[in-house]
């Protein structure tokens, strides 16, 4: 790589986008106008809106008591509720009406104080004919209630409200406010009475500091809004420049003539990389900067006008340099995965449709972070973009023991990800289809033609895909709808079902539909008996890695509460079984047969119809790892999945997997099943397991470490002398297809 | 210089194999005009682009001045100047521009890529084009700074596909002009075209090609010879005729009654 050819595609791509109207408007113009602009708009709007009256209908209200008075005129006493809601509030009396409302609602309530459905709808009519916002209910003896000195029951005032109207809301909410005062006063007044005075109920109070000051106070409102803006605008400057530069450059044909220079794709990919990071960075900066500006001068006035929280003055200057370090890092980010999706788009056109995908995807990730209660921990600060905004809110807050503890491994999962999209985009540049690919005709006739001609030999990527997000999806629903079993009968029943019809049955159906091998396209061939030997062996030995790598994921992302109840909940379930025997069938050899099918079998066979085997074990083993839902589950079981990958690739058969994926399963139920006591009183087996407070907590030190040498080897023998099978040795690939085309003519 | 042996090209076409390139064989010399002549769609441009290591072979060897198009595509790209049929060039850059960002990509010093540049302006007529945006030039002006662009590193090998599509009269045959002063100069030249006067006046070496696969080779006065006729265009319309029958003109459908003149 050639660091003066990156530069000299660097300043090409620059000149090449500044001369662009669009992006001079987009990145430099838009900035500086839009939040004053915005914010004009807005002080214009605020003073349209204001705060809603309230109309109050009362029924009886000669059965309100003298004093204290609740109402003045046709409003609620002025003493009751703050001046500027009581200007607003009125209340109109039903008069001559009150009588035939108080028996209708006497008629229509239930037992349980309630109105029937019928009487709700009435009421509601009537109130929207009305105009009214709200109808209060005094009943008949409520005055003599409340007259008594000691009430053998609170009087009751019925409030009916409809809270579709926010006017209707607003109005409860007023009517409440005063109802409170009122009954504070006559509370009051009774222990006046009584000669008790009020502070006897108060026997503690506190009072509250905020040592954050007001500059953390700012820096507090900022934080939340800083790197929404940061992300936003990161994002929106990175993908229009990609676009540009690459499907634009597609489109327009130089791209081709780019390709045949001496730069190599590397080379060019890290130019236009750098040309829209630059974008990129420059769109957030001068936004960032714009917002501040404006916010600085016109938050206040706003937050006067709207009665909303303001933002303060500026930041402290301190963070600025940490704040231009995460934005390089997220346009770094935003830039190398929107230059990997535009290089999918054959037009500019195209690639502004591919822009809603990864807002969809980094939507979630920056939700995540904004969430109140998200923090920063091991394993938040591992997810790109969460962690990377977490730390801005953590430098922001001036939460600089956060910061220096996780900034490591938010640079370090940030970078990575980077280097992924990086890789990705290279892989794109080198890949022949999505440089000259034609425009692709959606026929649904063709397709049906095709498939009924059984044209597909092997099932495709797409029905690869198609079946493990069926069964995704499948396993997500069945899951909310099922109830936990409570009897062991009921767990092994509901257990084969759901394998049954989410797993199994899918891929089943898919690989019939879809292929005409279909023994082939399932792996289901004989294996060498060694192999599958090896593969057990292979499961026992890497068992205690795969076990060491789920306590560091539990570490990291520690299981909440309620799954760690549901796993003890389970094993009490599992002592119902009739024996040891009975768990394995149906936890480890069922999910071993129906599973592997699915996944190792037609997944991984439809992937490798075009896709090279390393890329096609682990995409289905991010499909395997997505079907086991929970987050800390998913992460072991993609390794599982890896090594399962591995043996179908080199063995070229299903059972091998089988065998590896149930003996895998049988030792972890084993482990989770084995008495201590047993493993305390067996000198063998104190040197293979570790124990902690009853519990069997994994495998010692030496035992794992000798465990995984042996695997070590076991994976290299398979390596080097396991059959293999490469596409092409198990159907026609593109150049034995060739071959045969050019035979037949 | 240029070599190529079986070469085959398939593509997945809507989940469907398409081969566009059958075992396709020829050679080129330095100091020759290959013709690589065909109908639309006959493989030309899929030949031109794996020569130019845009594509990669499906089967078969090609190299290019000693050095292979799949182990060693850096080296390859060093020998060509690619002359593409639409033409493509940076819209909001200038004709100096352009031709001195390729200069520059192909690794020259500044000194000698200016000279060089002053030469090629001066010999190809683009000295109006120095300041002129190519978005606002004309199809034979882009033309003339693409070949600028394509031999500002002076490549041995020249890749030229369809370089008079879409020229008026006196563009085109100041660009055949070009090319055989380039052959003067003993550049080996592999050009695709299917406009037959060109061929017969650049051409040393002819390969036709319909369907993918060769259908004769040889020079004009052989094929001329081996097929007994002399018009090139006749010959050419013979020969692809039998892979591409072409349409019944009885199939072509009657004026419309009340079409008027």
């Amino acid at each position: 790589m050639n660091p003066s050819t990156i530069r000299l595609i660097f300043w090409r791509e620059i000149r090449d986008q500044l001369r662009d109207r669009r992006t001079l408007v987009t990145v430099l113009l838009l900035p500086l106008l839009i939040y004053p602009l915005l914010s004009m708009a807005f002080i214009q709007v605020a003073q349209l809106a204001s705060a809603p009256s309230s109309r109050i209908w009362l029924v009886g209200d000669r059965e309100l008591p003298d004093g204290p008075p609740l109402l003045d005129g046709a409003h609620l006493h002025p003493s009751l509720l703050p001046s500027h809601e009581w200007e607003l509030t009125s209340i109109e009396a039903a008069g001559s009406e009150d009588s035939r409302l108080a028996e209708f609602i006497e008629k229509n309530r239930l037992a349980n104080g309630q109105l029937s459905a019928d009487a709700e709808r009435v009421l509601r009519t009537e109130l929207t004919q009305r105009r009214f916002d709200l109808l209060v209910i005094v009943p008949r003896g409520f005055g003599d209630s409340i007259r008594k000195q000691t009430p053998d029951s609170p009087a009751q005032i019925l409030v009916l409200q409809n809270s579709i109207e926010p006017a209707s809301a607003v109005a409860a909410q007023r009517f409440q406010t005063a109802l409170q005062a009122w009954n504070a006063e006559i509370i009051r007044q009774r222990l006046a009475k009584l000669q008790v005075d009020l502070a006897t109920f108060n026997a503690a109070q506190t009072t509250q500091t905020d040592l954050a000051g007001s500059i953390k106070g700012s820096s507090l409102q900022w934080s939340r809004v800083l790197p929404l803006i940061l992300v936003i605008w990161a994002l929106t400057g990175a993908f229009y420049p990609a676009v540009d530069l690459v499907a634009g450059e597609k489109e327009r044909g130089t791209l081709e003539t780019l390709l045949t220079s001496s730069a190599s794709r590397l080379e060019i990919v890290a130019g236009k990389l750098l040309t829209v990071m630059s974008f990129s960075a420059a769109t957030a900066l001068l936004n960032m900067v714009s917002l501040l500006i404006c916010g600085s001068f016109v938050a206040s006035p706003l937050a006067r006008l709207t009665g909303g929280a303001h933002l303060g003055g500026l930041p402290p200057w301190e963070i600025f340099p940490v704040l231009l370090g995460a934005l390089l890092l997220l346009s770094a980010l935003f830039s190398s995965l929107a230059l990997a999706v535009a290089a999918f788009a054959r037009s500019s056109k195209e690639g502004q449709y591919y822009l809603m995908p990864l807002i969809m995807v980094t939507m979630p990730l920056m939700l995540m972070a904004l969430l109140p209660g998200t923090q920063l921990t091991v394993g938040t600060s591992l997810i790109p973009l969460t962690g990377l905004l977490l730390l801005i809110q953590a430098v922001m807050e001036e939460n600089w023991r956060a910061v220096g503890v996780f900034s490591a491994p938010v640079i370090a999962a940030t970078l990575t990800a980077c280097w992924l999209a990086v890789r990705w985009c290279v892989f794109q540049f080198k890949d022949e289809r999505l440089l000259f690919s034609s425009v692709e005709r959606v026929s649904a006739r063709r397709w049906y033609q095709r498939w009924r001609a059984a044209r597909w030999s092997m099932p495709t990527i797409p029905v690869a895909i198609g079946c493990g997000l069926a069964i995704i999806v499948a396993r997500f629903f069945v899951g909310f709808q099922l109830s936990p079993p409570t009897t062991w009968t009921e767990f092994w029943t509901q257990t084969l079902v759901v394998l049954i019809a989410t797993v199994g049955a899918p891929a089943v159906v898919l690989t019939v539909a879809c292929s005409r091998h279909v023994r082939r396209s399932l792996l289901l061939t004989a294996p060498a008996p060694w192999m599958v030997l090896q593969a057990c062996l292979l499961a026992a030995m890497l068992h205690p890695a795969i076990m060491l790598v789920s306590k560091v994921v539990l570490f990291v992302f520690p299981l909440p509460p309620a799954v760690d109840q549901a796993e003890s909940y389970l094993n009490q379930i599992l002592m119902g079984a009739p024996g040891f025997w009975a768990i394995a069938l149906v936890v480890a050899l069922a999910p071993a047969v129906i599973e592997e099918l699915a996944f190792r079998g037609l997944i991984l066979s439809g992937l490798r119809s075009k896709w090279r085997s390393a890329t096609s074990v682990l995409a289905s083993s991010l499909l395997f790892a997505a079907a086991h839902g929970i987050l800390q589950q998913s992460l072991v079981t993609f390794f599982v999945g890896v090594v399962l990958g591995f043996i179908a690739v080199r063995s070229g058969s299903l059972l091998p997997c089988i065998a590896y994926h149930f003996v895998h399963n049988t030792l972890s139920i084993g482990m989770a099943q084995l008495d201590v006591a047993v493993v305390e009183h067996s000198r063998w087996l104190t040197g293979l397991y570790a124990t902690e407070a009853h519990h069997v907590t994994g495998y010692q030190p030496l035992a794992t470490i000798s465990a995984l040498l042996m695997a070590t080897i076991l994976m290299w023998i398979l390596f080097r002398h396991g059959p293999g099978t490469s596409a092409t040795t198990r159907w026609p690939t593109m150049r034995l297809a060739l071959e045969a085309n050019s035979v037949k003519s | 210089m240029i070599h190529v042996r079986q070469l085959s090209k398939a593509y997945e076409d809507e989940g469907e194999l398409r081969t566009v390139v059958h075992a396709v064989d020829f050679d080129v010399l330095a100091g020759q005009v290959f013709g690589l002549l065909g109908p639309n769609g006959a493989g030309k441009t899929t030949i031109l682009r794996i020569l130019a290591t845009v594509l990669k072979p499906t089967a078969g060897s090609v190299s290019v001045n000693g050095f292979d198009v799949v182990r060693e595509p850096d080296l390859v790209r060093r020998q060509i100047g690619y002359v593409t049929t639409n033409t493509a060039i940076y819209e909001r850059m200038t004709g100096w521009e352009m031709v001195e960002y390729f200069g520059r990509l192909h690794g020259l010093p500044p000194r000698p890529l200016h000279r060089r540049m002053e030469e090629l302006f001066s010999q190809l007529g683009m000295d109006p084009l120095r300041h002129v945006l190519g978005s606002t030039m004309s199809t034979g002006m882009r033309q003339k700074v693409s070949i600028a662009r394509a031999l500002i590193h002076d490549p041995p090998v020249l890749i030229i596909d369809e370089a008079t599509s879409g020229l008026d009269v006196v563009a085109a045959r100041e660009v055949l002009t070009v090319i055989e002063q380039l052959r003067a100069y003993g550049k080996c030249i592999l050009f695709s075209s299917h406009i037959m006067s060109e061929v017969r006046r650049l051409c040393d070496y002819i390969c036709i090609l319909s369907a993918g696969r060769v259908v004769a080779a040889g020079t004009t006065r052989e094929l001329s010879e081996r097929f007994a006729q002399s018009d090139m265009e006749e010959l050419f319309y013979q020969l692809i005729s039998r892979h591409h029958p072409p349409a019944p003109s009885s199939l072509l459908p009657p004026p419309l009654p009340n079409a008027r003149a």
